[in-house]
């Protein structure tokens, strides 16, 4: 593929995952609030805040630093979500993930966080500092199960490549990481609560306190610039998770692609992605789903006994993710 | 010209003394000095005769050749140590008449101990010996006497011991007379002591006793000590050098005569006495004292040396570099350091002295290029060799304590105390480049020049023996063939910086630059591979940061010395030749980096502790490098590699070795803790590489490099390999712990500097290509970001006057260019892409994880996630949040500390893009020594295991983030910058900056959570091992008691206990 064609996929493939992610957003708030009774918010309602806060301009600004940080968190939550293959077996959606392995993942994750921090920093907010004392000390603590969950990937397929990783997986459930090293798959799913800072762990923008954390002064178009990026986001998470434990999603296999191939002669290639983004959206969907069954049901820790949780107990199940690994 | 005519004139004019004393005192002045003038004048000459090669002068007395007569012989041995002993009692003679004590009496004393001295060297009868000895103490205790009440007594107690030794003495002679028939030492030797039993034994021990005595052996040596303490300084000179070169001059003569056994005691006592004297010397406070326990355990040393060169029949030459080494080094730094601190009144900083005092206690700590380090080298491998263990430990040690307490004296000595307390400075909660501290010695020449009126032209006491010292290492040099100019160059530097210390600090500064610079550009062609890319980063690299010193006006007379002696000794590091250069450098390197920082004004602390750990770390160094001899190493493959590895751990400021290196970082100068962290310390990585590759196979004869390398890697060996790797885990993780919760900039930079060498020593553990690459890469990379941060940091501090972090804020406004370097800094240390810390990030994960070192992986991951919280704290709470009201109106950091960081940054942006112009030359360079796993292809890195390509990694992030950025500035419409504390504020608005600007204590939860993982055991361990050390060492001191019958009984005890050791009553 040309460097355009890349170029014209990637957009592509940003733009459905985008759109995945604010729906995801959405439909989440909503069963959220009927689990506790309300009735909660339109489903589109991402949509209506997002086109309100872009088509604000913002007034006043507190610097150059605080300008950048919507643009390094939005430029991270596209840089990772480019590094990751979309459908595995599609050209098209396998995005940039030739120029890095899991590792570059991992690490452009903070890319965003970084920069967002120092935006919000420059803001002069005291509020913005404190939730991101919280934020980084909370995932110090949680990156611990999940870098423990990688290792073992790492350790039980002999690659760090996350198309390979996917490659492996094809074939059946039985083949999943899920269900050859279901502690490695534990202690990744636990992190996983720790990084989308619902409860317990959402102490870092505690609504209560600090209003909403780091983003405090944020508003307008740069406030929009920020929830684009949270849809995205979350979207190139649950993309990298499904592909790393839950097998994926292929444009030449899988239940949708099956359903195709029994219903029709020939399934066409266009056909196929789409069956593969189907799957993507089904396995995300449920991954995500596991985030608010937990978030409804539980109270909110401390910062220091969330550390203390991710330190002991789920990197406990991470160590027995690498021994099952290693034997 | 007869000798004699010596004895005479001294004798002479002492018995004239009253004479001319009537005549005049400025007459009966200059004949004193006269005499003195014309001994030193006439054994200079001898010696000069003699090493053109003329015989050994023999002189016979009255006409009579020996036996008949009393004969004198003037080898070159004999030579050497009459002349060095003329001049110091030439000096001496000056410094008692014009500093001292200046009358008749004195003068006469003065001669005959003089004339005693000359007596003991030269002559060859042991009935004269007696005789001599006799003089020359009559001259010591009469002018111990002359000081007043305590004098007085501490020369009574001399006698008293004197009295005993001189009984012995008689007792010895007078037996080997009744059993030889002469009295001719020659003879005796000729015609060997015939006859055994206790009789002859004990005549031989009762002479050994006597001689024992006299160089004052532990614990019997209370009466010497008391002599030190309240003789006049010009006395203690005296005595602790001609005096005790002449009485050990004599000594040699008879040794001989002693057989293997009785040698061997007398060696031990002088081993147990250096060790001994130095563990009590550790508490001494008083200045004098001091000095006696350093110079009885010298004397100490010397006797074991000598024995031990005995004893193994070592030659004349050999001998020579090795006792004489030691011999004279003593002899002059010990005869200056007392006239020097005899003639200082008061403590504080001068140039002069203190730099004169710094040589002499260098030099008798044996540090290159002085004779009393080849003299320790050649002892060592001697030992070494033999498997002594036990003297080498105890030579070791004694060196430690002797280093401890002459250092902590000389920092005392000539730092001047903070003007506003310790207890404050100590927790950093002070102005680092303020007024509030006292004047520096190295630093504040001119503020000094007031505070020493009192002891104007103090230093040309310490001014001879420094230039003796300095004559006396070049030929030390010369005789081992270290006089090139690759191991001279470091010292050449410092030297002549020193003497250029009168110009101004920037022109000095740029000297050092370019001969930085010019080292660089003259060892690319003369060096290769991994040799040739450490080779750049030191002196390179150093040429760069020491640059950014120029900011800096003011004259920093150390710095600008100890600096680029430091930088060069890197270079001197890479171009060795030998086992020998090797350590050298090595040493210099060491010491340099310790000086370099010693210059930061509340340093003295931590540079005890850095030079304790420095020369602990030298003598393991130094015992694996004499280990090789022709036939293979004398220690195991094991040993060596561990003694290379601690020394390597130690130097690198590995968990539990660590304690020396966060205060020595960090109260640095601020650009000196850019050297140190960025530069030297990757001397010991590129140490640990060549170790492996070059110089244990060496030493084994093994001419495949790999041989050991793959033992560590995969083989046998890979035990100690992975143990290794352990400990750079384990820094990594309690350094970055450690850092997170330091509210002192600087402290957090010095603890990171120790996490991110631990990276560095793990995958260096791997010892395969993909660790060694890793390593390279990550030591090029630590050099960039801590080279920016440490920097940038000393621009701050410039400008805000503060190294606490949460007394600062806001200054991205005033300094930009600070901000985007320490923003480009976090960056690449973190490892977030696309700059080229990520590279190091991922060559370290994927070069454990293909070598099965999981855990391991999982450690430095989880302490890198971590680094993130001191990184963002950093950045924060200095350039983000409030500005502080007293930062307002402060600019942005000095050109010269801009550029460097300029420099920097284009480095780490070209690196990160093309990863290929630097990871390409280091694949290359290690795949000379093991075969390459990891490969290019295009722009992509590919291992076994994953790919990264850099440069895409680069595009993609360069896209994505100018896109939203093309529209957020597409969308603006002149926001309006709003003023401080324009903030939404719970409808309120902030009044202080103190109270918005969350910084002190940042991370509060982690230390409630993680808190009881912070606990100094390191630093408890050491401080509790230090002072259980020094209280044994107190508690030996008790035997002094100040009693004279006291220690009559001592010397009593002693003899008898010897005679056990030496078999009497078998």
């Amino acid at each position: 593929m040309s460097i355009w064609g890349q170029i014209g996929a990637a957009a592509l493939s940003v733009f459905i995952f985008a759109n995945y992610g604010f729906i995801l957003m959405g439909s989440m708030a909503r069963i959220r609030a009927r689990v506790q009774g309300r009735i909660g918010q339109p489903v589109y309602q991402p949509y209506i805040d997002i086109i309100k806060n872009n088509a604000r301009r913002t007034a006043i600004h507190h610097g150059v630093m605080f300008y950048l940080g919507p643009v390094f968190r939005l430029a991270g939550g596209l840089g990772t979500f480019l590094f990751i293959p979309a459908v595995y077996g599609s050209a098209l959606f396998s995005n940039f993930s030739f120029s890095g392995d899991l590792l570059l993942v991992m690490y452009f994750i903070f890319f965003g966080q970084l920069g967002m921090a120092l935006g919000a920093g420059q803001s002069g907010h005291p509020y913005s500092p404190i939730g991101v004392s919280r934020g980084l000390a909370q995932m110090s603590a949680f990156e611990m199960p999940f870098i423990l969950a990688v290792l073992a990937i790492a350790v039980q397929h002999g690659t760090l490549s996350i198309t390979e990783i996917v490659g492996i997986q094809q074939g059946g459930i039985a083949n999943w990481t899920a269900i050859t090293n279901p502690p490695a798959v534990v202690a990744a799913v636990i992190a996983f609560l720790g990084m989308s800072m619902h409860n317990p762990f959402s102490i870092v923008i505690a609504p209560q306190e600090i209003p909403i954390g780091p983003p405090t002064e944020y508003q307008s178009n740069m406030l929009g610039m920020l929830m684009t990026n949270r849809a995205i986001f979350n979207a190139a998470k649950l993309v990298l998770y499904v592909n790393l434990f839950f097998g994926g999603a292929s444009a030449d296999s899988g239940v949708i692609y099956s359903i195709f191939d029994a219903v029709l002669p020939a399934v066409p290639v266009w056909l196929g992605v789409i069956s593969g983004i189907l799957t993507m959206v089904v396995k995300t969907f449920l991954l995500y789903f596991v985030n608010v069954f937990v978030g409804v049901s539980f109270p909110r820790f401390r910062t220091e006994q969330s550390i203390r949780f991710f330190l002991t107990v789920p990197t406990l199940i991470g160590l027995a993710g690498l021994l099952v690994a290693r034997f | 010209m007869n000798p004699l005519l010596t004895l005479a004139v001294l004798l002479g004019i002492a018995f004239i003394m009253p004479l001319l004393e009537r005549a005049g005192r400025s007459l009966a002045r200059l004949f004193f000095i006269g005499a003195l003038g014309f001994l030193a004048v006439y054994s200079v000459m001898t010696l000069v005769e003699l090493a053109m090669g003329a015989p050994a002068v023999e002189v016979a007395t009255a006409g009579f050749k020996p036996p008949m007569s009393i004969n004198f012989r003037i080898g070159l041995s004999e030579a050497v140590v009459w002349s060095a002993s003329a001049l110091v009692l030439l000096i001496g003679g000056f410094y008692m008449t014009m500093r001292e004590n200046d009358g008749m009496y004195d003068r006469m004393l003065f001669l005959i101990l003089a004339l005693g001295v000359t007596g003991l060297i030269l002559t060859r009868d042991l009935f004269n010996v007696f005789v001599f000895l006799e003089l020359a103490s009559l001259g010591v205790y009469g002018l111990i006497g002359r000081g007043g009440d305590r004098s007085l007594q501490a020369g009574f107690k001399y006698m008293i011991a004197g009295g005993m030794a001189s009984v012995m003495f008689l007792i010895g002679t007078v037996f080997i007379y009744r059993f030889t028939g002469t009295l001719n030492i020659d003879q005796m030797i000729e015609q060997g002591v015939s006859g055994t039993g206790p009789a002859l034994v004990s005549a031989l021990l009762f002479l050994s006793l006597a001689f024992l005595v006299e160089l004052k052996p532990f614990p019997a040596n209370g009466w010497a000590l008391d002599a030190y303490e309240s003789a006049p300084s010009g006395m203690g000179a005296m005595l602790s050098s001609a005096q005790a070169a002449a009485v050990f001059m004599a000594f040699t003569k008879v040794s001989p005569l002693m057989g293997s056994r009785l040698l061997s005691v007398v060696g031990g006592v002088g081993m147990v006495t250096f060790f001994f004297v130095n563990l009590m010397g550790l508490r001494q406070k008083d200045e004098k004292r001091m000095f006696g326990y350093s110079s009885i355990g010298q004397v100490g040393l010397v006797l074991f040396a000598w024995t031990t060169a005995s004893a193994i029949g070592l030659d004349e030459r050999t001998t020579m570099l090795i006792v004489g080494g030691l011999l004279l080094t003593h002899l002059f730094s010990k005869a200056g350091l007392f006239w020097l601190t005899g003639a200082l009144k008061e403590n504080g900083g001068r140039i002069l002295p203190a730099a004169f005092a710094g040589i002499f206690v260098t030099a008798l700590l044996a540090l290159p290029p002085f004779p009393s380090f080849y003299a320790k080298w050649q002892l060592v491998r001697i030992l070494v060799t033999g498997g002594a263990w036990l003297p080498l430990t105890a030579l070791f040690l004694g060196s430690l304590f002797e280093a401890g307490y002459l250092f902590s004296w000389l920092t005392r000595r000539f730092k001047a105390a903070p003007a506003d307390g310790g207890a404050d400075a100590a927790n950093g909660d002070s102005l680092v480049v303020g007024k509030r501290l006292g004047p520096d010695i190295l630093t504040d020449a001119p503020a000094l020049a007031s505070a020493a009126d009192g002891s104007r032209g103090a230093f040309l006491w310490g001014l001879v023996p420094a230039l003796m010292l300095a004559g006396l290492s070049a030929a030390w040099s010369f005789f081992q063939g270290m006089l090139t100019p690759v191991v001279m160059a470091p010292f050449a530097i410092a030297v002549l910086m020193l003497i250029l210390g009168f110009l101004p600090g920037r022109i000095r500064g740029i000297l050092a630059v370019a001969a930085a610079a010019a080292a660089a550009w003259w060892l690319w062609p003369r060096t290769d591979g991994i040799d040739r890319l450490f080779g750049m980063l030191f002196l390179g690299g150093g040429a760069l940061i020491l640059f950014a010193g120029l900011y800096r006006r003011d004259r920093r007379i150390g710095y600008w010395a100890f600096a680029p002696m430091t930088v060069l000794a890197l270079g001197s590091l890479v171009l060795a030749d030998s086992m020998m250069s090797l350590f050298i450098a090595w040493e210099v390197m060491s010491v340099g980096m310790v000086l370099a920082g010693m210059v930061g004004r509340r340093s003295t602390g931590p540079t005890r502790i850095g030079i304790l750990f420095a020369l602990g770390g030298g003598y393991l160094l130094m015992t694996v490098l004499t280990a090789a001899t022709n036939a293979g190493p004398a220690l195991g493959l094991p040993v060596i590699l561990i003694l290379m590895a601690l020394t390597l751990l130690a130097k690198t400021g590995s968990l539990g070795l660590h304690v020396w290196l966060p205060g020595s970082y960090a109260e640095a100068d601020d650009d000196a803790s850019a050297l140190l962290s960025a530069v030297v310390g990757k001397g010991a990585i590129w140490a640990m590489m060549i170790f492996t590759v070059r110089v244990i196979p060496g030493m084994f004869g093994v001419a495949d490099p790999a041989l050991l390398t793959d033992m560590l890697s995969t083989g046998g060996l890979n035990v100690l390999a992975n143990i290794l790797g352990w400990a750079g885990a384990a820094t990594a993780l309690g350094a970055t712990l450690v850092a997170v919760f330091q509210e002192d900039i600087k402290y957090t930079l010095a603890w990171s500097s120790i996490g991110q060498i631990g990276y560095i020593i793990l995958a260096l553990s791997l010892f395969n290509h993909f660790g060694w690459t890793t390593a390279i890469y990550l030591s090029v990379n630590h050099f960039l970001f801590k080279g920016m941060l440490f920097l940038a940091m000393a621009g701050v501090i410039l400008r805000v006057k503060t190294r606490l972090m949460y007394k600062m804020g806001g200054l991205i406004r005033p300094m930009p260019i600070t901000f985007i370097s320490v923003l480009m800094a976090i960056i690449a240390l973190s490892g977030v892409p696309p700059l080229a810390g990520f590279g190091s990030k991922w060559l370290v994960y994927s070069s454990l994880i293909e070598s099965g070192r999981i855990i391991q992986a999982a450690v430095v991951m989880f302490s890198s996630g971590f680094a993130f919280l001191y990184l963002f704290r950093l950045i924060h709470t200095i350039f983000l949040g409030q500005r502080k009201d007293d930062s307002a109106g402060i600019k942005e950091a000095p050109f010269w500390l801009i550029l460097p960081q300029v420099i920097l940054m284009a480095a780490l942006m070209a690196i990160s893009s093309f990863p290929t112009i630097i990871l390409q030359p280091i694949i290359d360079a290690v795949a000379l020594y093991m075969p390459p796993s990891i490969a290019f292809e295009g722009s992509t890195l590919i291992s076994a295991l994953g790919y990264w390509d850099g440069s895409w990694v680069m595009y993609v992030t360069m896209g994505v983030f100018m896109l939203p950025l093309i529209i957020l500035l597409a969308g603006m419409r002149r926001p309006q910058k709003v003023k401080q504390f324009n903030i939404v504020f719970a409808a309120e608005r902030p009044h202080r900056p103190e109270t918005t600007h969350y910084a002190h204590n940042f991370f509060a939860p982690v230390r409630k959570a993680l808190g009881f993982m912070l606990k100094p055991v390191g630093r408890r361990f050491w401080e509790g091992f230090a002072g259980g050390v020094e209280a044994v060492g107190s508690s030996f001191r008790r035997l002094y008691t100040g009693n004279g019958q006291t220690y009559a009984l001592h010397i009593v005890l002693f003899a008898m206990a010897v005679a056990l050791f030496a078999g009497v009553f078998a």
